[in-house]
């Protein structure tokens, strides 16, 4: 065999490995990047898990949307080895929220919940997401997607509540069980924008 | 060898080099996870990866200004009479806090502020604020004169809103040298508003504790020390007793200085800054009543449980996030207790014991299993007593699974010690979890597996709906 020939086999050799090993690599990625499964810190309990929106979206974007989800699941982990001090983490960890909640709020709810509730001021960035998926928020309370800490949830989700306007929130509390329905009506008796300010978060 | 032979070997080595290379390309890629995974060997690897980046660049954002001072400060005073309330409602219109534009709100809120402070201020209680709201609060605040300050706070007295005007306003006077934080103090009468006093007090910067002992003295008044030791964080009282008792001076700037209560003093004491002497800290915890009268050997067992409990969980709080380094895999329970040891050098010189059960503490909050490691070796009796004693006095602010993980290190059968220890953790739990997850509590714990801790939590649950006039349900929970 003549020299140029065996040169172009071998890379060809080089190149088939390449793709051969590349076929393989994606599947165990997939499995060490899915995002964790919902559980409190302890006692987990196996809860149905919320459904992702009814629209339904293309696959490309929701693969996306999984990996922007795992380098904020891996940066937010990864604020435990810069050293910082409490106080500096968490200023960290509220931004970085801000940008996960944006992309996925559930997954991100999912992370939160997750830590101790030391940590839950975090929560107060869903506010927003609360008022826009009030419903979505309820069947995570209802169905204790998190177990006895849903329960952190409820008052959170009612002030929430408070951004939605009062038909909204008729048309919601009529929409859900008895508990849900008290909770809802509760927040229109509450006097808007009434508390004092104390400070930044 | 057959040339063939050669050939399809070398071919083969190509292959499974193109593989080797793949492999090693992902795996660096992937760096952080396998990082991560490595911990708990002690392994890490400093591979950048598009997480740890994020993690990064948050850090920077999170230390950078939301704002530029000078900036805002500069444009708002192109804003006309009432132009800054116009363009900070035009900013929020969309119905939430968040401004569209961070440095045009800030700098109109600014100009809205230098127009109206108390209009300013009471759009921000009713927007509930949030860090750029404040940061603007601040500027606002510390740019304008002393007495507007103080203008703005008397109208705020009744209001638990005085809270932040009062807080900048301690961090201003603190700033003035003593004699002319003496002056305004004379000249405005601050020190009869009683809960301007307080939140004012609550933000003197403790790095200047000093600062209000002298101007104290430079006002004769021993009524500002007493109100110092009074309110606020504890450390900073200490900082001030501390301060105090190491002035031979006092007598002479203040002839009628009262003296410190006993039970207080002791209380600050435990409270002082590790650089206080550690034996000085015990022997002035006798003035405690419950150590009062105890022995030299159980009034040193006694305050350094308690020192090293405010000591480690003050660390755990302001310091590194080491909690949160054990939470997410980035240090071990054993290079925690290490890296405490080496900031307490005294404390862990004093008692190994203690420090090692106040870090198992704090980390079996986050994972009691995994804290475990830190008193696994421990003699029994005193391994149920580090795990029994905890929950009963520092775990009551856990989640109702934390608590239970924590306390069920020591799952039982009890002893006749034991029995009453883990009773009265329970009892001292159960009140706040009910009232903090209702009835999710009350699920919670029917739904407990049999043993020594059911029975106890049922028997504590009874008791609290009993207090919650619950008679009927609290039937379900009582012992048959």
């Amino acid at each position: 065999m003549k020299t140029p020939l065996l040169i172009v086999s071998h890379i060809a050799a080089v190149l088939l490995g390449l793709l051969l090993f590349r076929s393989i690599r994606p599947a165990e990625q997939a499995s060490a990047d899915s995002s964790p499964a919902p559980a409190s810190q302890a006692q987990v309990r196996e809860t149905a898990a919320v459904e992702s929106p009814a629209s339904p979206t293309k696959p490309k974007v929701r693969s996306e949307q999984a990996s922007k989800a795992s380098v904020h699941l891996s940066a937010w982990k990864s604020l435990a080895s810069e050293g910082l001090t409490r106080p500096e983490r968490m200023k960290a960890s509220h931004l970085l929220l801000q940008q996960w909640i944006k992309e996925d709020w559930r997954s991100a709810l999912d992370m939160v919940m997750k830590e101790t509730p030391d940590d839950f001021e975090l929560l107060d960035e869903f506010h927003l997401v609360f008022s826009r998926e009030p419903e979505a928020v309820w069947q995570i309370i209802e169905q204790k997607r998190y177990g006895v800490l849903s329960h952190s949830l409820l008052g959170r989700w009612q002030s929430a509540l408070v951004l939605c306007d009062e038909a909204t929130v008729r048309k919601l509390a009529e929409t859900l069980p008895e508990r849900g329905k008290q909770a809802a009506l509760e927040t229109l008796k509450r006097a808007k924008g009434n508390e004092p300010y104390s400070g930044g978060g | 060898m057959p040339k063939a032979l050669v050939l399809v070997g070398s071919h083969l080595v190509c292959l499974l080099a193109g593989g080797y290379f793949l492999n090693a390309a992902t795996a660096s890629r992937d760096g952080h996870g396998s990082a991560m995974a490595a911990t708990k060997s002690g392994n890490r690897e400093a591979t950048a990866t598009p997480g740890s980046t994020l993690a990064h660049d948050m850090v920077t954002a999170s230390r950078a200004p939301l704002f530029d001072a000078g900036q805002a400060a500069k444009a708002a005073t192109k804003f006309g009479k009432g132009e800054g309330e116009k363009k900070v409602h035009e900013l929020t219109a969309h119905g939430t806090k968040e401004p569209t534009d961070t440095a045009e709100f800030a700098a109109a809120l600014l100009a809205w502020f230098r127009e109206d402070p108390n209009a300013a201020f009471a759009f921000m209680q009713a927007a509930r604020a949030g860090n750029l709201y404040d940061a603007v609060l601040v500027q606002a605040l510390k740019e304008m004169p002393l007495d507007d300050h103080l203008k703005l706070a008397k109208t705020l007295l009744e209001s638990p809103a005085i809270f932040r005007v009062g807080e900048i306003m301690g961090e201003r006077l603190a700033a003035l040298s003593p004699a002319e934080a003496a002056a305004f103090f004379k000249s405005s009468g601050i020190a009869k508003y009683e809960a301007l006093m307080e939140t004012m007090i609550g933000g003197w910067p403790a790095d200047k504790v000093d600062r209000f002992l002298e101007l104290a003295m430079a006002m004769k008044d021993p009524n500002l020390l007493q109100m110092f030791l009074d309110s606020g964080d504890p450390r900073k009282q200490a900082a001030l007793l501390v301060l105090m008792d190491s002035r031979d001076d006092l007598a002479q700037a203040f002839p009628n200085l009262p003296e410190v209560p006993a039970g207080l003093r002791g209380h600050l004491y435990r409270y002082a800054d590790p650089s206080v002497p550690l034996d000085e800290r015990i022997a002035q915890m006798k003035n405690l009543d419950w150590l009062k009268n105890a022995t030299p050997e159980a009034l040193r067992e006694g305050a350094l449980k308690q020192i090293s409990t405010v000591d480690i969980n003050e660390l755990m709080k302001t310091g590194t996030d080491y909690r949160y380094a054990f939470r997410h895999g980035a240090m071990t329970a054993d290079e925690i207790l290490i890296a405490v040891k080496e900031q307490f050098p005294e404390l862990a010189a004093a008692s190994e014991y203690e420090t090692r059960v106040r870090v198992f503490n704090e980390l079996a909050s986050e994972d009691a299993q995994a804290a475990y490691a830190l008193i696994a070796d421990l003699p029994e009796e005193q391994r149920i007593n580090a795990v029994l004693h905890q929950s009963r006095w520092s775990f009551r602010h856990n989640s109702p699974d934390a608590f239970y993980e924590m306390i069920n290190l020591a799952p039982g059968p009890d002893s006749a010690t034991a029995a009453p220890q883990r009773a009265d953790a329970w009892k001292s739990y159960a009140p706040r979890a009910y009232g903090q997850y209702r009835e999710d509590y009350v699920e919670w714990v029917r739904e407990l597996p049999a043993g020594a801790n059911r029975d106890a939590a049922r028997a504590s649950l009874a008791a609290v709906l009993k207090q919650s006039n619950q008679a009927e349900l609290a039937k379900e929970f009582e012992a048959r």
